[in-house]
């Protein structure tokens, strides 16, 4: 634990059931959350992003291991001693509560005077800019005003650290990009530490300091989103995040940074290695969008060949499927230019270029810093 | 010409649903008209009149027959809802535990016995008891209806707990309320509406009552309905048709009540 | 578990059990404590002016199903009391099946109503409900009474010149029980017909089914377990009436509930008594063993 470390959560465990009905939702994972961090917990549903949020919240125990805040444990402090906020999914908003009353019941509970309650209550209204709606029951206003007053509510306390457990997934496309900017503002603004559940990969990439992406109650990988999306630790990362082309092979040799590999596919591709990597089979990673298609007649030395096996119109660009020597299927994706460039068909022969540099020794599918 | 295909119609169905509604509400109707009868008769009409409506309040009978019933509901339903809401709290939104199942059945098991067979064995222990003690007041009639109303207050209140967010008490907790205010700021006032629901539904069934209550008091204890029933062996006069139709425009408008708390869901 | 989780855990538990607590006492006192009794009393000697003898005697359950001939001491089947049974029996089915024919089509009356007036069709059904039962089989008593409405309105009309006998049959507990609990039978099946998804309907129809072969292939297997539980809430209470035979029934179309009070009044037979209560008890469980299964059944096809 470091002193700028925000949240620090050391080995935890959660296991739900007993005997062999036993399931580990959250499982040995350990991270360090800065102060003033925007942290995001990604993965796919069930990966255990939700308990654990849960286990930081309070609304469940560690079956093992420690959660320290700011360096005190809280492990088995009850939620309503934790200087800690959530925004939950439903917003799980009061009904019986208006507006006002919903920002202030946190700070009431605290038994803080009425004049500052009543201070800081208009203080987050005016953060969020609901000041009209303050006297309106929760259920008399739009789904976006709920996340809002949501919000309000668990930063009226200022609490040390905020957590949001998938708060825009209910919101329509639009809102949705608005409140993503909105998060951003707030936290600059309150220099909070947020804790962020998603299982949207943009989401996640365009808000985040930094991502820790869960599988199977594991942490598979923690780092800022360009490290994830560019260096994915193993597969499962690099096909969560992304589209991603994997390749088989061999690694034949390893030196300064770069594998040499030799493709099932044929051919034989230099790439970026990570520390630590050894000759044997292993997968590569190409991004669809850092390869390019040329004819198979005259194609450069080292290019993969195949056969287009089909060609989808995005508007903006069009992937290539491409049916490789050895059965794999490798996609494309190139920014469709001006009309008059001369298209490929399908069936014809074709030539994958990948761009220098662009592909990706991946490590074993075996999650980082944690025991199996 | 023929009507346009309608996917939701079933020849006939809305033939017996008007019967259905005829039968429910004929013999009611009846009752209601007669007791406005200026004659003695319960079939032949000699025109408008309130004067079994004025018989009825001067009878001291039923206007004590009617206070009795009205203790025993009132006191009845606050015990079994008090009882009711907390043996809720006890039995929803939880992983099971050791006597949880017991707890459920038990609260059910009266909904599920025959009345007859209640009133039979509630005669038995209360006899003995009386025997014992040679306290004959309303006690055991209250205990009785007490117990009987226990499972018709449970019902809507642990509906409306079940129906509960349980993020709404984990945003409080989060908030910094202890279990104990969460209770109070939270989980009590959005569980309101279910606890008046299940009051009235006790007291309803309390004052509707008549085999139990016919089993159950002593001499000079009659209920309203008890009362009534003891009447019907004899002549009747419109009288009888003027208590009930107090006795229903009471029922409705605790129907209402409930129709009305319970379809509010916010 | 750690131990902070398992300790929370357990004190949770605890409040939860001192919370059933009061209902679970007042219970126990006075309903299933008393039942206990009853099964207690049917195994004793009925004392001379009511109440018992602490002797024991397995006469009471004897005399529940034979009976002793005066004469030569023989035992045989107790006629009576058979008769009695199967009448309950056959009364409280035949309440069911006609609740179910007449409460089926209206419940889907109601359910088909557009949004804004099916809940004052619901709230009609809800007031006779709520309406006391003593009220109610008073109301069907004027009537069906040899001067109440039907005949009234026959005799006005010159159809008969003698009332119809109605009062005092078996007809008339019938038409009382159908009355009184029909309502029971039209909330589960409107309950389960509300839930009905219309396009599985349609879809029907799309695929050449008749209204009819609609109603019997699609929309009855679909409310199956709303009718088995209207039909469950009517058939149980109806086997155990007490205030409709009493009112309508009179001294000879004795039911299982008058049946029961005749030995705690004038029978003076406790024992007895308490033994025909068990029997009753007996035949409600097994109705709700056959509801039960069928319930189970329906859970595992859905």
């Amino acid at each position: 634990m470091m002193a700028s470390d925000s949240i620090a959560i050391e080995n935890v465990s959660k296991i739900f059931g007993s005997g062999d009905a036993k399931v580990a939702a959250v499982d040995g994972v350990h991270i360090s959350i800065r102060k003033n961090e925007f942290f995001t917990l990604l993965g796919p549903s069930g990966c255990g992003k939700t308990t654990l949020l849960r286990l930081i919240a309070g609304f469940e125990f560690p079956t093992s291991g420690h959660i320290l805040l700011d360096g005190t444990d809280v492990s088995d402090t009850p939620p309503f001693r934790r200087p800690i906020n959530t925004v939950f999914q439903n917003y799980a908003l009061f009904p019986h509560m208006t507006v006002e009353e919903n920002i202030g019941f946190g700070l009431k509970m605290l038994d803080r005077p009425k004049a500052e309650v009543a201070a800081r209550v208009a203080a987050m209204l005016r953060l969020v800019r609901m000041e009209a709606l303050a006297g309106r029951r929760t259920n008399q206003i739009s789904g976006g005003q709920q996340q809002r007053v949501a919000l309000a509510r668990a930063l009226a306390p200022a609490p040390k650290v905020l957590l949001l457990d998938e708060p825009l997934s209910a919101l329509d496309y639009k809102l949705r990009k608005e409140m993503q900017i909105e998060l951003k503002r707030l936290q600059a603004e309150t220099g909070i530490t947020f804790i962020f559940v998603t299982h949207d990969q943009e989401e996640a990439l365009t808000m985040s300091d930094r991502i820790a992406v869960m599988a199977a109650g594991k942490v598979l990988q923690v780092g800022t989103p360009r490290e994830i999306y560019d260096a994915p630790a193993n597969r499962f990362v690099a096909d969560f995040i992304g589209e991603s082309n994997i390749l088989a092979g061999t690694v034949e040799a390893v030196a300064g940074g770069v594998a040499s590999v030799r493709l099932a596919a044929g051919g034989r591709m230099e790439a970026v290695a990570p520390d630590g990597a050894s000759t044997g089979p292993a997968s590569l990673l190409v991004r669809p969008e850092h390869a390019r298609l040329a004819a198979a007649a005259g194609a450069p030395a080292g290019a993969l060949v195949g056969t287009l096996a089909d060609a989808v119109y995005f508007g903006t660009d069009t992937h290539f499927h491409v049916r490789l020597a050895d059965g794999t299927d490798f996609t494309v994706r190139q920014q469709n230019r001006p009309a008059g460039e001369a298209a490929f068909a399908v069936g014809e022969a074709v030539a994958v270029v990948v761009e220098p540099r662009a592909a990706r020794l991946l490590g074993e599918d075996q999650p980082r810093g944690a025991v199996p | 010409m023929a009507r346009p295909f309608d996917v939701r119609r079933q020849r006939g169905f809305t033939l017996i649903a008007a019967f259905c509604f005829a039968l429910l509400y004929l013999p009611i109707a009846v009752l209601v008209v007669y007791a406005f009868n200026a004659g003695p008769s319960l079939s032949r009409w000699e025109g408008v009149s309130l004067r079994w409506f004025v018989a009825a309040a001067n009878n001291a009978q039923v206007i004590e027959a009617s206070i009795r019933s009205l203790q025993i509901a009132v006191s009845a339903a606050v015990v079994a809802t008090a009882a009711a809401t907390l043996a809720a709290l006890a039995t929803t939104r939880t992983p099971p535990y050791r006597g949880l199942t017991t707890t459920y059945a038990a609260i059910n098991l009266p909904l599920m016995v025959p009345e007859i067979v209640t009133a039979v064995a509630l005669l038995i222990v209360f006899a003995r008891i009386k025997m014992a003690t040679g306290y004959t007041g309303l006690g055991y009639l209250i205990a009785a209806h007490t117990a009987f109303c226990i499972p018709f207050a449970y019902l809507p209140i642990r509906a409306r707990l079940e129906g509960m967010d349980l993020n709404l008490e984990r945003a409080a907790a989060d908030l910094y309320a202890t279990p104990l205010r969460t209770f109070r700021h939270v989980t009590l006032p959005l569980l309101w509406p279910g606890i008046l629901a299940g009051f009235m539904l006790a007291f309803v069934i309390s004052l509707d009552d008549v085999v139990i209550t016919e089993f159950v008091k002593s001499g000079g204890q009659d209920t309203l309905p008890t009362y009534m029933l003891g009447q019907l062996r004899r002549a009747i006069t419109p009288e009888m048709n003027a208590i009930s139709t107090v006795f229903l425009a009471l029922s409705i408008v605790v129907v209402t009540v409930f129709f009305l708390v319970s379809r509010k869901r916010d | 578990m750690s131990a902070a989780a398992e300790a929370a855990r357990a004190r949770e538990v605890r409040s939860r059990r001192l919370l059933a607590l009061p209902a679970l006492v007042i219970l126990a006192l006075a309903a299933i404590g008393p039942l206990l009794v009853v099964f207690v009393y049917s195994f004793l000697t009925p004392g001379p002016y009511g109440d018992v003898v602490w002797t024991f005697s397995t006469d009471a359950w004897t005399s529940v199903f034979l009976e002793r001939d005066i004469f030569d001491d023989t035992l045989s089947l107790a006629d009576a009391h058979m008769a009695i049974f199967a009448r309950s029996v056959m009364l409280a089915l035949a309440t069911t099946v006609l609740a179910l024919l007449i409460g089926f089509p209206t419940a889907y009356f109601i359910a088909t109503r557009p949004e804004r007036t099916r809940e004052l069709w619901l709230f009609l059904v809800t007031v006779p409900f709520w309406t006391n039962i003593l009220i109610r089989t008073f109301g069907m008593l004027e009537i069906i009474r040899n001067e109440g409405l039907i005949n009234t309105v026959l005799g006005n009309l010159g159809l008969i010149e003698q009332p119809i006998q109605m009062l005092f049959t078996d007809g008339a507990v019938m038409a009382g029980m159908l009355y009184v609990y029909l309502p029971l039978m039209v909330l589960p099946l409107y309950a389960s017909l509300d839930k009905l998804d219309f396009r599985l309907v349609e879809a029907g129809y799309d695929l050449y089914a008749t209204p009819f072969r609609v109603l019997t292939r699609i929309i009855l297997p679909l409310v199956r377990p709303g009718m088995i539980a209207g039909s469950i809430l009517v058939f149980i209470p109806a086997l155990g009436a007490y205030v409709t035979p009493r009112v309508l029934g009179g001294g000879k179309t004795m039911m299982f509930g008058t049946l029961i009070e005749l030995q705690f009044g004038q029978g003076r037979n406790w024992p007895l008594g308490a033994a025909l209560s068990i029997t009753l008890m007996a035949l409600v469980m097994v109705a709700l063993l056959v509801y039960v299964r069928h319930a189970g059944r329906e859970a595992r096809h859905g």
